[in-house]
């Protein structure tokens, strides 16, 4: 008997993603929509945009990362502003979704279904965080081709494909960090505490942390206890891997990707000797 | 080689004791019924038995496989019927049947049409629209449409109309009579003295009656219960010799008189009138 099976993994994995189509399919719908709208708005909203941006306070843009107003003329940096919001909203789905993995399932009773069948924990593991990967893999896309889409259509001399790709990937990695966190919070708790809720309000602490750094200079150093900053679109931009000129510091993401494998891997070991409350 | 061992099995969460060193043995081919209060034990032991839970000693095993360390080889040929039933409501009953033949290679699509039709089950109704009873009749359709040597079925009946219990049990003693094991929690105590071979009693996470069903009834004691004449109304156990307590009974001037053999519902009351 074979402990690990494809097929059956493959067979939860579908069904897990069949099962929770339409709340997945609104996000789809919704972060495409968007995208499409602001993107294609750029020629339309750049200029009213700036005037806007330009009457509000610096502390309040860095909140959004939007440090210089002026880049927002440039479609690639108005992207990665655009894409800042996204980065956070990306992050809540994906740890909201890691944490919820195996606590829906308890706290609706149909684990018990799931754990009476002929699979083991790493095959239920393997499949249902295959599902969140999948599932924020496939929201990041739906932001960045529109964003491909519309910058060919509305400013197809200034769009840099590779950097609107680097800003996907980091903030995959991001997301991949908060899902990983998310494992870790649902494979821990016990179905009376929300693990959704307590992982969204660890991302939203981290990201005010985050923007702490920015506020007060001595302080600087709180940036690093935020993934959504350590990770962030705007510095893939400004960075020569984008269309700046500053050098990009990939430390961060090297030590965000090996706590990610880390936090996936004590989840896998927790979750393997977890009881059923 | 028991079909089910269980051994000095002690189950703690946080500081209540669910299971406290309990040690049974289910024979193989018979009925084993398993009774007791809510919250006596029961369905952790079977949590355990099935690793839905880790026991914190001790040991359990069946058809001499390790409970925590041979769980996926157990569910081979163990099936099993949970005492409250939770389906993925946005399913119809097919596709959960099929679901379940995906992750089961040895479980059979024509079984389970065979048993949706023995059951009266529509496959074609999403979950959510069933009643307790019709869910129940899901699971007994998956925990049946697999050929198991072992089956632990926890309050089966539970929801189900009397003559859909009637066409379990039927089912079950053909079952046995092919050599399954079934390991039967229930409450009700009627139906686990007419099919089970024998049966535990559970109290606040111990064993405290294992016996076979032959040696219990003949254990058995009489209940009698009589009114006299002038009014006297008198109920007691008895348990000496029957020719004795006809004498004594001749010397009253009675107007009423029941003598019964004792059930297991009284012999469970025993254990529990305390609780009362």
């Amino acid at each position: 008997m074979k402990t690990f099976s494809f097929k059956r993994t493959s067979s939860i994995f579908v069904t897990e993603l069949k099962i929770k189509i339409r709340p997945f399919a609104i996000w789809v719908a919704s972060i495409i929509g968007l995208t499409f709208l602001y993107m294609l708005l750029f020629p339309m909203v750049k200029d009213i945009a700036l005037a806007k941006l330009e009457s509000m306070p610096p502390e309040i843009l860095a909140m959004f990362g939007m440090e210089d107003v002026g880049a927002i003329m440039n479609y690639n940096y108005f992207f990665g502003m655009i894409y800042q919001l996204f980065s956070i909203v990306f992050c809540g789905y994906a740890v909201a979704q890691g944490a919820s993995i195996f606590q829906n399932e308890e706290t609706n009773g149909t684990i018990e279904y799931l754990y009476a069948n002929n699979i083991s924990r790493s095959e239920i593991f393997a499949a249902k965080s295959g599902t969140v990967l999948t599932r924020i893999f496939i929201l990041s896309l739906c932001a960045l081709i529109p964003a491909l889409i519309s910058g060919a259509a509305v400013a197809p001399d200034v769009l840099s494909a590779k950097t609107l790709i680097l800003c996907s990937v980091i903030t995959l990695a991001a997301m991949l960090f908060y899902a990983s966190l998310g494992f870790l919070l649902g494979s821990v708790l016990k179905r009376n505490y929300p693990a959704s809720g307590i992982g969204l309000g660890i991302l939203l602490v981290m990201y005010f942390i985050g923007y702490t750094s920015e506020l007060v200079e001595d302080l600087s150093f709180f940036k690093w206890f935020s993934p959504t900053h350590i990770l962030s679109p705007q510095d893939i931009i400004n960075s020569t891997w984008g269309v700046g000129t500053t050098a990009y510091e990939p430390w961060g993401l090297v030590i965000l990707s090996v706590l990610a494998v880390i936090m996936a891997v004590i989840a896998y070991l927790l979750y393997q000797r977890k009881d059923l409350q | 080689m028991a079909a089910i061992e269980i051994k000095n099995l002690t189950k703690i969460y946080g500081k209540i004791k669910a299971n406290d060193d309990i040690s049974l043995s289910v024979n193989k081919g018979e009925i084993y019924g398993f009774i007791g209060k809510n919250g006596a034990g029961k369905s952790t032991t079977i949590r355990i038995l099935l690793n839905f839970n880790y026991a914190t000693s001790g040991s359990a095993t069946i058809l001499g496989c390790d409970c925590a360390r041979e769980s996926k080889k157990i569910k081979e040929f163990t099936a099993y019927v949970p005492g409250e039933v939770y389906f993925y409501p946005e399913m119809k009953v097919k596709d959960l049947l099929n679901y379940s033949i995906a992750l089961n290679p040895n479980e059979n699509r024509g079984k389970a049409r065979e048993l949706c039709e023995y059951f009266e089950l529509s496959e074609n109704r999403y979950i959510k629209e069933l009643s307790l009873g019709n869910r129940k009749k899901v699971s007994l359709v998956q925990a049946l449409m697999k050929d198991s040597s072992v089956m632990i079925f926890d309050e089966p009946t539970n929801g189900l109309d009397p003559l859909i219990q009637e066409k379990l049990f039927a089912l079950l003693l053909e079952k046995k009579k092919n050599g399954a094991t079934i390991f039967l929690s229930s409450h009700n105590l009627f139906e686990v003295e007419k099919y089970c071979d024998r049966v535990c009693i559970i109290k606040d996470g111990k064993i405290v009656l294992e016996s076979d069903m032959e040696t219990m009834n003949k254990a058995r004691s009489l209940i009698v219960s009589f009114v006299t004449a002038k009014g006297a109304a008198e109920k007691f156990d008895y348990e000496g010799d029957i020719n004795s307590l006809t004498k004594k009974l001749a010397e009253k001037d009675l107007v009423s008189l029941e003598i019964k053999h004792s059930s297991l519902e009284e012999k469970f009351m025993s254990y529990y009138g305390e609780d009362k």
